[in-house]
Formats: C-alpha cells, sequence, structure tokens
C-alpha cells in the first residue's frame, strides 16, 4: 500500500538472499560443503554465464515460457467462465461439485500417460498437462467468489432494477475479483511448476530439461543454474502478475487492505 | 388489548402501498416455519409509518416482500392498486448492514450513481442529482472517497443519498439506524426527517426501537412474534417539525410509550411461554 515501506521491504529481501549466498560460499569453498551436492555460488553463477552465451538457454527458456502461458490462458478460458457460472447457479455448483472435488486431489503428474496417449508427446502434452493443473485453483477461486457475494449486494441491485446480467457484471463480478485474482495467482504458480515437471517427463527442450540433462550428467553447477532460472522466472511471472493488475485495477489492493 | 382495529389509516385518502393477509412461509427440507403469519397493513401517500416488532420476528422478510424481491406464500402486496410482484421501480430499500449493501468497490459518488444506471437521465442530470443528494446528507466533500473510508454513521448516510438519488416514491428502511451509537442515531434521525419533510416521500420504516418509532412516525403498526401479524396500530399525534429535545419531553411521547412498552413486554412475555412449552 505504502511505496517506500514496500521498497525498504524488498531491499531487505534482498540483502537476506545476498547474505545467504555469501554463507553458500564461504562454506563451500571452506570445504564444509560437498561440492558434489552443493558447488560454490560464484561456479553456479559461471555455469549460468557459459549457458548464456552457448544459446541453449534462451531456446529453452522460450519454449518454456510458450508453454506456460499456452497453458495458462487455456485454463483461465476453461475456468473463468464455467466458476462463474457455476457460482452463479446453485444446482450447477452441487452437480459438478462431486467432479471437481473428485478430479481435483490427482497429483497432474499421475494423469501425464493419460495425456500422452490422448494427445501424443510434443508441445501438446506439455500444454495439455500445464492447463489441466492450474485450471483447478482458478476454478474453485472463482466459484468461491462468486458464490460468496453479499446478498444485499445483489438485493440492492435488483431494486435499482438491474437485469441479471447486469448484476453479473456490474456487482458479482467486481465483487469476486479479488478472490478471482489471487485464483489466478495460484494457477500461474502451478502452471510453472507443471512446465518444469512436465518436461521432465518428455521433452527435447525446455527448463526442466536443462536441469534434468545437467543432473544426469553429474553437472551440478549447471543445474543449479537451471533451478535459478526457474526461480527467477516464477518470481517475475508474480511480480509482472501483480503489476498488470494493480494498473487495471487500482482499487482492489486498496480494498481488501481494510478488511470490509 | 390484543385485537385492535388495525384499518385506522386506510379512511380518507386511497393507500400507496397495502398489503392484504400477507403470508410468508420458508420451507426447509420437510418442515416449515411461517414467517409472516397474517399481515394487513396499508400506507398512504408521503406518510411515515413504522412497523415495530421484537428482534427475530420477520420484519425483514416482511420488507423483502414489501419490495417484490420475495413472493409472499399467500395474500397479496400491491402498490396503487397493482400487485407487486417483481421489484418496483417506484421502491427502494435501506438496509441496516450499511457495510454490505454499500459497494466497497465504487466511491461515494459511484455509489449514489449506481442507483440511477435504469433511470433514463442525461448523463449530466445524473451527476447534478448525485451531487445535490451528497449535500443532502452533508456528504458533498466526501464525493471521492471509498465507503470503507467512512465512519458507520456516514456510510448509513451515503446509502440515504443513494436512495434520495434514485427518487423512488417509497423508501423502505429495515432498522437504518441500528448499527449506530446513540448520538449519531440522534442525528441521523433529525436529518432524516428533515429530508423527508421536504422531499414529500412514503416511507415504510422498520425498527424495535420504540422511542424511535415514536419520534419518526406518522403511525405506528405494532407486530407480534414468528408467525408475525399486526397487533396494534397507533396514530402519533406529535406535531412536526419535531426536534429530540422538545418532541421527547412531550406528556403525549410518554403516553404512547407506556402503551407501546406494555404491549411489546405482554407480546415477548408470552413469547417466552411459548418457547418454554415447546
Amino acid at each position: 500500500m505504502n511505496r517506500p515501506a514496500d521498497l525498504g521491504d524488498f531491499a531487505g529481501g534482498v540483502l537476506l538472499v545476498i547474505l545467504c549466498g555469501l554463507l553458500w560460499e564461504v562454506l563451500a569453498r571452506a570445504g564444509a560443503l560437498d561440492p558434489q551436492y552443493f558447488p560454490p555460488v560464484t561456479s553456479i553463477f559461471s555455469a549460468l554465464w557459459d549457458m548464456g552465451l552457448q544459446g541453449d538457454l534462451w531456446t529453452s527458456l522460450r519454449a518454456s515460457v510458450y508453454r506456460m502461458l499456452c497453458g495458462f490462458l487455456i485454463a483461465v478460458c476453461i475456468s473463468l467462465p464455467l466458476g462463474v457460472f457455476m457460482g452463479a447457479v446453485p444446482f450447477f455448483r452441487d452437480l459438478f461439485g462431486m467432479v471437481v472435488e473428485f478430479l481435483r486431489p490427482i497429483p497432474s503428474v499421475a494423469i501425464i500417460p493419460i495425456i500422452i496417449l490422448l494427445v501424443g508427446l510434443g508441445d501438446s502434452m506439455n500444454i495439455t498437462s500445464i492447463a489441466y493443473a492450474s485450471t483447478w485453483p482458478l476454478l474453485i477461486n472463482c466459484i468461491e467468489g462468486i458464490a460468496s457475494v453479499e446478498v444485499l449486494h445483489v438485493r440492492s441491485a435488483q431494486s435499482f432494477q438491474l437485469s441479471p446480467a447486469r448484476i453479473m457484471l456490474t456487482v458479482m463480478l467486481p465483487s469476486a475479483l479479488p478472490q478471482i485474482l489471487s485464483g489466478m495467482r495460484i494457477s500461474l504458480t502451478m502452471a510453472l511448476a507443471l512446465t518444469v515437471l512436465s518436461e521432465m517427463v518428455v521433452s527435447t527442450q525446455g527448463l526442466g530439461q536443462v536441469i534434468l540433462d545437467a543432473q544426469n550428467r553429474l553437472d551440478t553447477p549447471a543445474m543449479y543454474a537451471g533451478i535459478l532460472v526457474v526461480s527467477v522466472l516464477g518470481l517475475l511471472v508474480n511480480i509482472g502478475f501483480n503489476w498488470v493488475a494493480d494498473l487495471v485495477f487500482p482499487w482492489i489492493e486498496r480494498y481488501r487492505g481494510v478488511e470490509v | 388489548m390484543s385485537q385492535v382495529a388495525i384499518d385506522s389509516g386506510s379512511q380518507g385518502e386511497a393507500a400507496v402501498l397495502e398489503v392484504e393477509h400477507l403470508r410468508k412461509v420458508y420451507k426447509q427440507g420437510k418442515g416449515e416455519t411461517v414467517a409472516i403469519g397474517d399481515i394487513s397493513l396499508n400506507v398512504k401517500k408521503d406518510e411515515f409509518v413504522s412497523i415495530l416488532g421484537p428482534s427475530g420476528c420477520g420484519k425483514t422478510t416482511l420488507l423483502m416482500c414489501l419490495a417484490g424481491l420475495l413472493g409472499p406464500s399467500a395474500g397479496r402486496v400491491s402498490i396503487r392498486g397493482k400487485t407487486v410482484t417483481s421489484p418496483h421501480p417506484d421502491v427502494t430499500l435501506v438496509f441496516q448492514d450499511y457495510s454490505r449493501s454499500l459497494y466497497p468497490w465504487l466511491s461515494v459518488s459511484g455509489n449514489v450513481l449506481f442507483g440511477m444506471r435504469r433511470r433514463k437521465y442525461p448523463k449530466s442530470e445524473k451527476l447534478a442529482r448525485a451531487r445535490q443528494a451528497l449535500a443532502m446528507v452533508n456528504l458533498q466533500s466526501f464525493a471521492s472517497h471509498y465507503p470503507w473510508q467512512l465512519s458507520g454513521g456516514m456510510q448509513q448516510r451515503v446509502a440515504i443519498a443513494r436512495a434520495l438519488a434514485y427518487d423512488p416514491e417509497i423508501i423502505l428502511m429495515d432498522e437504518p439506524f441500528a448499527s449506530v451509537d446513540a448520538q449519531t442515531r440522534a442525528d441521523l434521525q433529525d436529518s432524516f426527517l428533515e429530508i423527508w419533510s421536504r422531499q414529500k416521500k412514503t416511507v415504510v420504516f422498520i425498527t424495535h426501537d420504540i422511542e424511535e418509532a415514536i419520534y419518526l412516525s406518522d403511525r405506528i403498526y405494532v407486530i407480534s412474534n414468528r408467525p408475525c401479524r399486526v397487533i396494534e396500530c397507533l396514530d402519533v399525534g406529535l406535531e412536526r417539525p419535531r426536534r429530540q429535545s422538545v418532541t421527547r419531553q412531550d406528556p403525549l411521547f410518554a403516553d404512547y410509550w407506556r402503551h407501546l412498552f406494555s404491549i411489546m413486554q405482554a407480546e415477548q412475555a408470552q413469547g417466552r411461554r411459548l418457547e418454554q412449552a415447546g
């Protein structure tokens, strides 16, 4: 809410990360950590530098980001309308609720074999499993958000003669938006996780493959470099999402700040 | 004292709002709850009528039926002779729970403008009406604030401004001043009475507060515990304009209070007996 304080927190966080890195470096150099498992941080960065120079890293990164975004967008296209619909109509909420509760706990990795059977190997397999996994958080949050809209908000709008469609657009969606956005945030994280995971299972490129390859070659610094890229990507995706959400819906953070 | 003639308001001018043998039953699985037993009442144009009853007696259900937001199980609600089946364009509501009826994502003026969405005024007139309504409740300088930045009393004034800008003929109010402190309540009562006397609106005001009912109303319907029915209809002859310091000292005020208090007390005692028996 308060920019200067945010900046201060951010600087503190960065400082802590740097300190941890330094500690790791010192312990590794001193021989307290086995370099086979925990190579010095500097060697991780130099491995990252080499990978960047070779160019493989960029093709992998591009492939991963592409899959992640495709999967996420498909998930949004499915779960946003479906979640709003289920949230608004109790009959369908109850009807499909069981199906959702049955499918949701299945770990997404467990259904990758089915997806391979259905769509074969290749990008479509990665994208399908990403879409599948990231559908649930958004779907659940959409249903919850729409179903828990204040009755009085709706009643007021009804008394002002608004049609059900108008009430959906001007009352129910804005009211559910904070929850829908936090569902999307979780879905994005899910999408990134499934990107790496599905690439480890089957793929010729992508960050998951980069990490797995390095591990097979016992090139631990390169493996850590891959992991570092994934974590930075996740961080950037989260920051970018919050930035866009803040830009489009500036009122949300503020009204969520105070308990309404 | 239980059955008093309940048609004392129907003499003279025709009623704007009429309720005839209204009954509302909620079905819960196999059982059912009778929220409203049998209610008949009527409200004349520009009249300020209170419905006074113990907490949890189904007053809110009654108001929802009056607004056309709930359909009756039997009987009928009519406005100027026409049966109400859906939310009526000439009626709006002010709820007790302002924090749940104002939209937190809209500014104060956004909330007031929201009420006029289906009104066919040009945009400039809507803005002028919103400004005017906010001025009436003394909130003109808070137009760009958000509701949650205001105190409870101010939020309820926003809700009142929203109802006024919508410019309905009938305003239904569900314990609108019950969630604020005593001083704010007195202020809200006075400012609303002042607006009402200038704007000429028909008001149906639900409350469980005897003094509030006497202070505000032209007429008071007292209703019983669930399943609620009308047990008394009292015309309030206190002169207007009313003032907190003067009106409440009027001997007539005390008489009304004693009369209503004894009715409510008897009703509550009976409610307790029924609870123990059941």
